[in-house]
């Protein structure tokens, strides 16, 4: 069976689609670049860092109301909290946060602390992947 | 052709293309999404041999009946997308630019946007286009590979159909007469 000019224009436009998601990959690879740390008291967030803008570690206090506080250590590459006065201390332990998606809660406070970004899609790989 | 064998005929063309699909269950999946669409065999023969219309009947009952079979019938919403762009597209070539095209090409194209019509629907459901960007390279390969064999299949299938079912028949038709 012979190709026809046809066959040989899909097969070129084929190539060009692939170009062109491959542009659209290295544009999207350069937006995963800007992480936030959100912090959320209450359901509403009261901070939003951008993480590649931190030059050296530093530590911020959050205030919970009621006289609750957080102290967070904050770094280029993740957030962590050292310090609360919340009964429980689960936010204390748990474990630094580094990639987008990753949450630490602590629920005397109703603080939530997440980082966002790496895509549209939040950086969840499984969300594709399932 | 009479209404009852259009319909019998179309019936089965259905039956086959489920048939197809669900071997094709069987076969190891190399990416999650690369499939070899053997079912497209099915709408590219009934594109020739009786028209859009039926092509788009054929579709839309397997990607309803095929995924249920198969026990995921979540994904209806994803093959009808496909199903039905597809068949636009090589409906459209076949019948527009047939000069320019052979089948092998109007498979391919129908492959590519089976594809893409997948994957705008899934971009749609999951909120986000950069499923369309990193799924785009590997299913266009996969569609340029798996839509040239399935192009030869189906003239290979109607170059057989046309010796043995439908040469024959006219020519009874014509000795009857």
């Amino acid at each position: 069976m012979k190709l026809k000019i046809g066959d040989i224009l899909v097969y070129i436009f084929i190539l060009i689609l692939i170009g062109f998601s491959i542009l659209g990959l290295q544009w999207l690879g350069e937006t995963t670049e800007d992480r936030r740390l959100i912090v959320e008291v209450d359901g509403e967030i009261v901070k939003s860092i951008d993480l590649d803008e931190i030059e050296l570690p530093q530590d911020i206090r959050i205030e919970a109301g009621d006289g609750g506080y957080n102290i967070l250590r904050i770094a280029r590459d993740g957030a962590k909290v050292i310090e609360a006065n919340c009964p429980d201390q689960v936010c204390v332990r748990s474990a630094r946060i580094v990639v987008p998606g990753q949450t630490i809660v602590c629920l005397p406070h109703r603080l939530i602390i997440r980082i966002e970004g790496g895509g549209e899609d939040g950086g969840n790989i499984d969300s594709i992947a399932s | 052709m009479n209404k009852i064998k259009k319909m019998v005929l179309i019936a089965l063309l259905i039956s086959q293309a489920l048939v197809l699909h669900y071997i094709e269950g069987f076969f190891p999946v190399l990416l999650p999404g690369v499939k070899l669409g053997l079912a497209n065999i099915i709408t590219l023969i009934t594109i020739v041999l009786f028209g859009f219309k039926e092509a788009i009947a054929v579709v839309v009952i397997r990607s309803v009946l095929g995924p249920i079979l198969g026990g995921n019938p979540t994904s209806i919403l994803y093959s009808l997308s496909g199903g039905i762009l597809s068949s636009l597209i090589m409906s459209l070539l076949y019948f527009k630019y047939r000069r320019y095209f052979s089948l092998i090409g109007i498979s391919t194209a129908g492959a590519v946007f089976h594809n893409i019509g997948q994957l705008l629907v899934a971009s749609w459901v999951f909120g986000t286009i950069s499923i369309l960007y990193t799924y785009l390279p590997v299913l266009m390969i996969a569609a340029a590979v798996a839509g040239y064999f399935i192009g030869l299949a189906s003239h290979y299938v109607l170059r057989f159909l046309n010796v043995h079912i439908i040469k024959p028949s006219m020519k009874k038709k014509a000795k009857k007469g």
